[in-house]
C-alpha cells in the first residue's frame, strides 16, 4: 500500500474512469434518447459497452497486481480518491462484471419499454455509483456514492411510476435505508472526532488513515462508531431490523432487482465493514458480537419467512437478505475471534452475486414469458417448456444451498464451518452456528419448495401453458452465469489468497453437517411440492399460529407502516400542525387582536366632535398650570 | 385715561365669552363669532398693555393679527360654503365622519 | 475602495430604469441582473477591501466586502437573476423595480460594517418586501403583508435599542461612540442590559431566520407571494437573519446561549419537519422545509457557542449559501405546478411524470436536494453540522438526524403523491414547464449540482472568513 501523488498515473486514471464512464454516459443517454426518438433503441447497448469498459478497467487494475491510493483536497479537511487493494478490486470486477451481464439480458427484457433510456440511463448512473462506492478513499466520498446507489434504486423501484405499489415501494424503500444512512453519518461522526486528535493532520475520515491508526483509538469510541455504521449497513444491506425493504422493491422492473437488490448493491453494507474491518478489531468486544448476531440472527430469520411466500421475487428477495446475513456474520466471526476473515465474507459475496444474478434473471425470464405472473402457484411444469432457462435456475438452486461441486459449497459451507470452529476456543459463538445451520437447512427447503413447483407438475395457468425461453440476448448472460455458478468453486484457494487468506480444519463430520442438512431439506421439500405425498396447505393449518406470524412477516411491516408511519408519525404531524396553527400563530395573532380591542376602546375618545378636543386642550392646559404652580416651576 | 386693569377686566370677560362659545355652541357660523371674540379679547389685551408700557410693537402685531383674523375668518366661511354644499348645513355634529 | 459603491449604485440606478421601462421591463430587467451578476463576479477581486466616510458620531458610511459577506452577495444576484427569468412578463412594471430596490437592501445589509448603517438597510428590506407582498399577493395578502411588516418591525426595534445600549456603553467606556462590528462588542454591559442587548439581537436574527417559536409569519408570505416572490423571500429574507447570526450574534461568547438556540434549532427542524407531513397544500410544506433547513443554521451557531467547533460553523455558513439555491427551486417547480394544474392541493395531483416529464425532474432534483442527498450541496452543509457537532453534543445528534429522516419522509411522500402514482385524470391535458420557467429552475439545479460536487469555492471562502476572524 503506498501513496500516489500525481493524478496522471494510469492506475488512478483507470481507477477514476471506472466509474466515471458510467456515471458520463447517464446524462448523454437521457439526453440523447429524450432529444431522438429512435436514439432509444440503442440506449441499452451504449450503457452495456460502456460498463464493459469499466469491467475491461478494472481487470487492468487487477493485472497491475498492486495496492495504492490517491487522494487529494475537496473540502474542509475532507480528501477525494481512489483507494485500489484486492478487496476494492475484486468487488469491483465482481460489479462491473455482473452488471454488464445484467445490462446485456435488460436489453431483451427492457426492449419494448418506451421509456428505456431512462432505465439504462439510471442502471448506467447506478453501476457507477457503485463501481465509484467500492473505489472511494475516503468515507465522505464514500456515503456520496453510497447515496447515489441509493437514490438509482429509489429511481428504478418507482421505474413504473404509474403503479402505485411502485411508488410506494419506493418511497419505504428510500425512508428505511435512510435510517440507516444517518446512523451512518453518525459513525462517522465519531470516527471523525475520535481519528482527528491521533492523527494531527490530514484527513480522518480517509480510509488509508482510519485502517492505519484504529489500533489506537479508544476502544469504547471505535465499538460506538463501529455499532452506528452497522447501523448504515444494516440498512443499505437489509438486515434485520431494516430489512423491510427489500420484499417491496421487487415492484420494479427484474432486471433491476437482480442488479441492485441481489447482486450489487446491497452488498455495500457488507462491503462497507470489510472496509473498516479494523475499526470493529480493535473496538471493544460488544462491536463484534453485535455484527455477528445481527448478521446469524437475519440469516435465520429472513430464511423463515421465504418459506412463506407465494411471489417468485419475493422469494429471492428474502433470500439475499438470508445470505447477506451470512456474509455479514462470517466478518462478525473473524472479529469477535480478532481474525481476518474478510475473504471468506467477500468469497461468499462474490459467489452469491453470481448466483442471485442468476436466479433473478431465471425468474426475469419466466416473468418475461408468462406476461408478468409473479405467483409461483400459477406456474408449474415449467421445465418442460423453458428447459435452458429453468435448467440454469436448478444450476442456481443448487449453488444458493451449496450442493458441492458448485461454487455456494466452498462459500457458504465455509462460513458454517468457521463459525464451529470459532465457537471451540469462544462459547458465545456458539449459537451463531446453530442459527447458521437452522439458516442453512430453511434455504434449502424455501428454494427447492420454489424450484418444484416451478418446474415440475402441471401448468396452473394459461400463460404457463404457452411459456417458452426468451431469445438468446437474455440466454447468454444466463448461461454465462450458470458456468460461473457451477465452477467459481476452483478459484476459492487462489480468491483467499489474493485477499488474505486464513485457514483452519474442523474433522469431516463438522464439514459435512450442511450438506447432509441440504439433502434432508431437498427430501422434505421434494415430498411437500415435487410429489403430492404431503399437502403444505394441512400442514400450514395444523401449525396455526407459527404459520400466522410468519406469514404476517413477523408484524415488522405492519409495525413500521401502519402503527409508526400511519398512526404515530402523521397522527403526530397532525398534531403539530394544529398547533402551529392555533397555539403558536395563534399566539401571533392574539397579540394583534389584543391590541385591536384595546385600540377599540380607546379610540372611543376621539368623538370627532372639535369642541370635545379643544375641552381636553382647556381641561389639560389648566391641570399643567395648577401642577405647576403646586410644584412651583410657574 | 382708564386704568388698565379695567381694560384688561373687559377682556378677560371677553375671552370667557369666547371660550364659552367654542366650546358649547353647535352652529358654524356662532364659532367663528366666538373665535373672533376670542381673537378680539387677545387683542385688546395686548393693545392695552403696549399702551400701558408705551411700546408700539404690540399695536403693529395687533393690526397684523386683525389682519390674520380676517383671512381665518373668510377661510372658516369657506370651508362652511362648501361643507353646506356637501351636508345641506353648517352643524358641528356633520364634521364627525372622520371619527373612526 | 470606491468602487464598493457601485455595488450599491447599480441596483438603485436599476430600479429607477426599471420603473420608467413599460412594456419591456421584464427584458430590460434580466439585462440589469446579468450585469449584476457580472459585476459581482467582478467584485471577487474586492474581497477584504473596505470603504469609509467621516465619522458622525461614531456612525460613517462603512461598507466592506469579506468572505462572508461575498457568497451571499452572490447568491442574491443569482437568486434575483433566476427569480427575473422566471417572472412573466405581464406584471407591472414596479414589480422589478422593487425587486432592485431589495437587491439594494440586502446589498447594503451584507456589506455594511457598522451595526447603525446595518440597521438602516435591515429595515429598509421592509419597503419592498411589503409592496410585493401586498400588491401582488393572493387572497390573504393584505393580512400577511402587515403580518410581516409587523412582526418582523417589532424584532428589529428592540434590536435597535439593544444597538444603542452597546453604543452607549462603549461611549462610557471609551469616551468616544463607536458602532464598528470588531470592536463594539467589546463593551458588552453585563446583568440586566447583557439580556436586553441579547434578547434584542436574538429576536431580530430569530423571526428573520426564522426560527420556532418565532416562524409563523414565514409560512404566509412564502405561500401568499406568487412564485417569483417566493423564491426571493424564502431564497434571500431568511438569509439576512443567517448572516446577522454568523456575523453578529456569535460576538456572544456564551455556551449558555449556545444551548439555547442549538435547542431552538433542533426544535425548529423537527417541529418544521411535522408540520410540513402534515401539510395539504404543497406550496406550504416547502415553507415548512424552508423553515425546518433554517435550523441547521440555529444548530452550527449554537454548536460554535458550546465548543468552537468550526466545522460545524463553516457547514452552517454553507447551509444558508445551499439552502439560498435549493429553496428557490423548489418553489419554482410548484410554481410550475400551479400554473398548468391550477392547483397546489396535494392529493389533486398524482403522476404528474406523464404530463410534465421536465417538471418531475427537476422537482425530483430539487426535493433531493433538499432533504439532504450527497452529490447535492444540502448534503456538504447538513453533513458538517452533524460531524461537527458531535464531539459538543454527542447523543443529541441522533435528535438531528431523526430530524433528516423525518425530512426525507415528507419530501418523498410528497414526491410520491404529487409525480408518482397513477396520473389524476381529472387534471385533463395539461402542458410541461414552459421555458421562461424551465431554464432558471435547471441553472440553480445545476448549481446545486456543481457545489454538491465541488463545494470548495464556497466553502473555502466561508473557512478564510472563519481564519480571518
Amino acid at each position: 500500500m503506498y501513496q500516489v501523488e500525481e493524478f496522471l498515473n494510469p492506475g488512478v486514471l483507470a481507477a477514476v474512469l471506472i466509474f466515471l464512464i458510467p456515471i458520463i454516459l447517464f446524462p448523454i443517454i437521457l439526453l440523447l434518447g429524450k432529444k431522438f426518438e429512435k436514439f432509444r433503441r440503442y440506449s441499452g447497448i451504449l450503457a452495456t459497452s460502456g460498463i464493459f469498459i469499466s469491467f475491461l478497467l478494472s481487470y487492468y487494475l487487477y493485472s497491475l497486481n498492486e495496492s495504492f491510493y490517491y487522494q487529494n483536497g475537496w473540502f474542509y479537511n475532507f480528501t477525494w480518491g481512489v483507494f485500489v487493494d484486492p478487496l476494492s478490486i475484486a468487488m469491483a470486477m465482481m460489479v462491473s462484471g455482473v452488471s454488464f451481464l445484467i445490462h446485456m439480458f435488460a436489453i431483451g427484457y427492457m426492449g419494448k419499454d418506451p421509456n428505456r433510456h431512462v432505465y439504462f440511463a439510471e442502471t448506467s448512473l447506478f453501476t457507477g455509483g457503485m463501481l465509484g462506492l467500492v473505489l472511494s478513499s475516503n468515507m465522505v466520498m464514500f456515503f456520496l456514492f453510497w447515496e447515489l446507489v441509493g437514490l438509482c434504486s429509489y429511481l428504478l423501484i418507482g421505474f413504473w411510476w404509474f403503479k402505485p405499489n411502485a411508488a410506494s415501494a419506493a418511497k419505504k424503500a428510500f425512508i428505511v435505508t435512510r435510517v440507516g444512512d444517518v446512523l451512518l453519518i453518525l459513525g462517522l461522526a465519531v470516527l471523525y472526532w475520535s481519528l482527528l486528535p491521533v492523527i494531527k493532520t490530514g484527513d480522518p475520515l480517509s480510509i488509508y488513515n482510519i485502517l492505519k491508526y484504529a489500533n489506537i483509538v479508544p476502544k469504547d469510541q471505535l465499538a460506538l462508531a463501529g455499532a452506528l455504521v452497522l447501523g448504515g449497513a444494516a440498512g443499505k444491506s437489509a438486515q434485520f431490523p431494516l430489512h423491510v425493504w427489500i420484499p417491496d422493491a421487487m415492484e420494479g422492473p427484474t432486471t433491476v432487482s437482480a442488479l441492485i437488490h441481489a447482486a450489487t448493491m446491497v452488498t455495500a453494507g457488507i462491503y462497507l465493514v470489510a472496509r473498516i474491518y479494523p475499526v470493529y478489531l480493535y473496538a471493544a468486544p460488544w462491536a463484534g458480537y453485535l455484527v455477528l448476531y445481527v448478521g446469524a440472527f437475519t440469516a435465520f430469520l429472513a430464511g423463515t419467512m421465504g418459506l412463506v411466500m407465494n411471489d417468485i421475487k419475493r422469494i429471492l428477495a428474502y433470500s439475499t437478505i438470508s445470505q447477506l446475513g451470512y456474509m455479514l456474520s462470517a466478518l462478525g466471526l473473524g472479529i469477535v475471534a480478532s481474525q481476518y476473515t474478510i475473504s471468506i465474507s467477500i468469497y461468499h459475496l462474490i459467489v452469491h452475486a453470481f448466483l442471485k444474478a442468476l436466479l433473478f434473471l431465471t425468474a426475469g425470464a419466466i416473468l418475461y414469458s408468462l406476461l408478468d405472473i409473479r405467483d409461483i402457484r400459477k406456474m408449474g411444469g415449467l421445465w418442460k417448456r423453458m428447459p435452458i432457462t429453468i435448467t440454469a435456475m436448478l444450476i442456481g438452486a443448487l449453488t444458493l444451498v451449496g450442493f458441492p461441486p458448485t461454487a455456494g459449497y466452498f462459500s457458504k459451507d465455509e462460513i458454517i464451518s468457521l463459525s464451529y470452529y470459532f465457537s471451540e476456543q469462544n462459547p458465545g459463538i456458539y449459537y451463531a452456528w446453530i442459527l447458521l445451520l437452522i439458516g442453512a437447512f430453511l434455504t434449502t427447503l424455501y428454494t427447492f419448495r420454489m424450484f418444484f413447483i416451478v418446474a415440475l407438475g402441471k401448468p396452473k395457468s394459461y400463460a404457463a401453458e404457452n411459456a417458452k425461453d426468451p431469445p438468446w440476448v437474455m440466454l447468454a448472460p444466463i448461461v454465462i452465469l450458470s458456468i460461473f455458478s457451477l465452477i467459481y468453486g476452483i478459484f476459492q484457494e487462489g480468491f483467499y489468497k489474493y485477499i488474505g487468506n486464513f485457514e483452519f480444519t474442523l474433522p469431516l463430520y463438522i464439514e459435512i453437517l450442511p450438506f447432509i442438512l441440504v439433502l434432508f431439506g431437498i427430501y422434505i421439500a421434494w415430498l411437500f411440492y415435487g410429489s403430492s405425498r404431503f399437502s403444505a396447505q394441512n400442514f400450514a393449518r395444523k401449525s396455526g399460529f407459527a404459520y400466522r406470524i410468519v406469514k404476517a412477516k413477523y408484524y415488522l411491516d405492519y409495525l413500521y407502516t401502519n402503527i409508526i408511519a400511519d398512526r404515530l408519525i402523521v397522527y403526530l404531524s397532525y398534531v403539530v400542525a394544529l398547533f402551529d396553527r392555533y397555539i403558536v400563530d395563534g399566539f401571533v395573532n392574539g397579540i394583534g387582536k389584543s391590541f385591536n380591542y384595546l385600540a377599540s376602546i380607546t379610540r372611543r375618545l376621539q368623538t370627532g366632535i372639535v369642541q370635545n378636543y379643544a375641552t381636553f386642550v382647556i381641561i389639560g392646559l389648566i391641570v399643567f398650570l395648577i401642577l405647576g404652580k403646586i410644584m412651583g416651576v410657574i | 385715561m382708564i386704568p388698565l386693569i379695567y381694560v384688561l377686566t373687559v377682556s378677560l370677560m371677553m375671552f370667557t365669552v369666547g371660550l364659552y362659545g367654542i366650546l358649547t355652541v353647535k352652529g358654524g357660523i356662532r364659532l367663528l363669532i366666538s373665535i373672533e371674540i376670542l381673537v378680539n379679547s387677545a387683542n385688546l389685551n395686548i393693545v392695552a398693555w403696549a399702551v400701558n408700557i408705551a411700546d408700539s410693537s404690540g399695536i403693529m402685531f395687533v393690526l397684523l393679527s386683525i389682519a390674520i383674523a380676517a383671512a381665518e375668518a373668510a377661510i372658516g366661511f369657506a370651508i362652511f360654503v362648501a361643507l353646506y354644499r356637501q351636508t345641506k348645513g353648517i352643524g358641528l355634529k356633520s364634521l364627525m365622519d372622520l371619527r373612526w | 475602495m470606491d468602487y464598493l459603491l457601485l455595488l450599491l449604485v447599480l441596483p438603485i440606478l436599476f430600479s429607477i430604469f426599471t420603473l420608467v421601462s413599460g412594456r419591456y421591463s421584464k427584458i430590460l430587467s434580466l439585462v440589469f441582473s446579468s450585469i449584476m451578476l457580472l459585476t459581482v463576479l467582478l467584485f471577487y477581486e474586492f474581497i477584504n477591501t473596505n470603504f469609509t466616510t467621516d465619522k458622525f458620531f461614531g456612525i460613517g458610511f462603512d461598507v466592506g466586502l469579506n468572505y462572508l459577506s461575498y457568497p451571499l452577495i452572490l447568491l442574491v444576484t443569482i437568486v434575483v437573476f433566476a427569480a427575473i427569468f422566471y417572472q412573466d412578463p405581464k406584471i407591472e412594471s414596479s414589480y422589478f423595480s422593487y425587486i432592485f430596490f431589495l437587491q439594494f437592501s440586502l446589498f447594503g445589509v451584507f456589506m455594511s460594517q457598522n451595526l447603525f448603517l446595518f440597521y438602516i438597510f435591515w429595515e429598509l428590506v421592509l419597503i419592498p418586501s411589503y409592496f410585493m407582498i401586498g400588491r401582488w399577493g393572493g387572497p390573504r395578502k393584505d393580512y400577511t403583508a402587515l403580518k410581516f411588516l409587523i412582526y418582523t418591525h417589532v424584532g428589529s426595534v428592540i434590536m435597535l435599542v439593544s444597538i444603542f445600549v452597546l453604543a452607549f456603553n462603549y461611549y462610557s467606556l471609551n469616551g468616544t461612540f463607536n458602532f464598528d462590528y470588531n470592536q463594539i462588542f467589546s463593551a458588552m454591559p453585563s446583568g440586566a442590559l447583557y439580556y436586553l442587548v441579547l434578547t434584542g439581537f436574538f429576536l431580530a436574527f430569530f423571526i428573520k431566520l426564522p426560527t420556532f417559536p418565532l416562524h409563523t409569519w414565514a409560512p404566509d408570505v412564502y405561500v401568499e407571494s406568487p412564485t417569483t416572490s417566493s423564491m426571493i423571500f424564502s431564497g434571500l429574507l431568511s438569509k439576512m437573519g443567517a448572516y446577522g447570526i454568523f456575523a453578529i450574534f456569535i460576538n456572544f461568547k456564551d455556551s449558555s446561549v449556545g444551548w439555547l438556540i442549538l435547542s431552538l434549532g433542533i426544535i425548529s427542524l423537527i417541529y418544521a419537519s411535522f408540520s410540513a407531513l402534515a401539510q395539504k397544500d404543497l406550496k406550504r410544506m416547502v415553507a415548512y422545509a424552508s423553515i425546518g433547513h433554517m435550523g441547521f443554521i440555529s444548530i452550527a451557531a449554537g454548536v460554535y457557542l458550546i465548543s468552537s467547533s468550526e466545522l460545524a460553523l463553516v457547514g452552517g455558513m454553507f447551509m444558508m449559501f445551499a439552502h439560498g439555491l435549493i429553496i428557490p427551486i423548489l418553489f419554482g417547480t410548484v410554481g410550475s405546478i400551479e400554473r398548468s394544474t391550477g392547483t397546489r392541493a396535494i392529493r389533486d395531483l398524482g403522476g404528474l411524470t406523464k404530463m410534465m416529464p421536465n417538471l418531475a425532474f427537476l422537482m425530483t432534483g430539487g426535493f433531493l436536494a433538499s432533504l439532504g442527498l450527497p452529490g447535492l450541496a444540502g448534503f456538504i452543509a447538513e453533513f458538517s453540522v452533524v460531524v461537527g457537532s458531535w464531539q459538543a453534543i454527542t447523543y443529541v445528534s441522533f435528535l438531528i438526524v431523526f430530524g433528516l429522516v423525518l425530512s426525507a419522509s415528507y419530501h418523498i411522500w410528497a414526491l410520491q403523491r404529487t409525480i408518482f402514482g397513477p396520473y389524476n385524470n381529472y387534471l385533463g391535458k395539461i402542458g410541461d414547464m414552459i421555458p421562461r420557467e424551465f431554464w432558471p429552475v435547471l441553472i440553480l439545479f445545476l448549481l446545486v449540482l456543481l457545489f454538491g460536487i465541488y463545494p470548495y469555492p464556497i466553502y473555502h471562502m466561508f473557512q478564510a472568513y472563519m481564519g480571518g476572524v
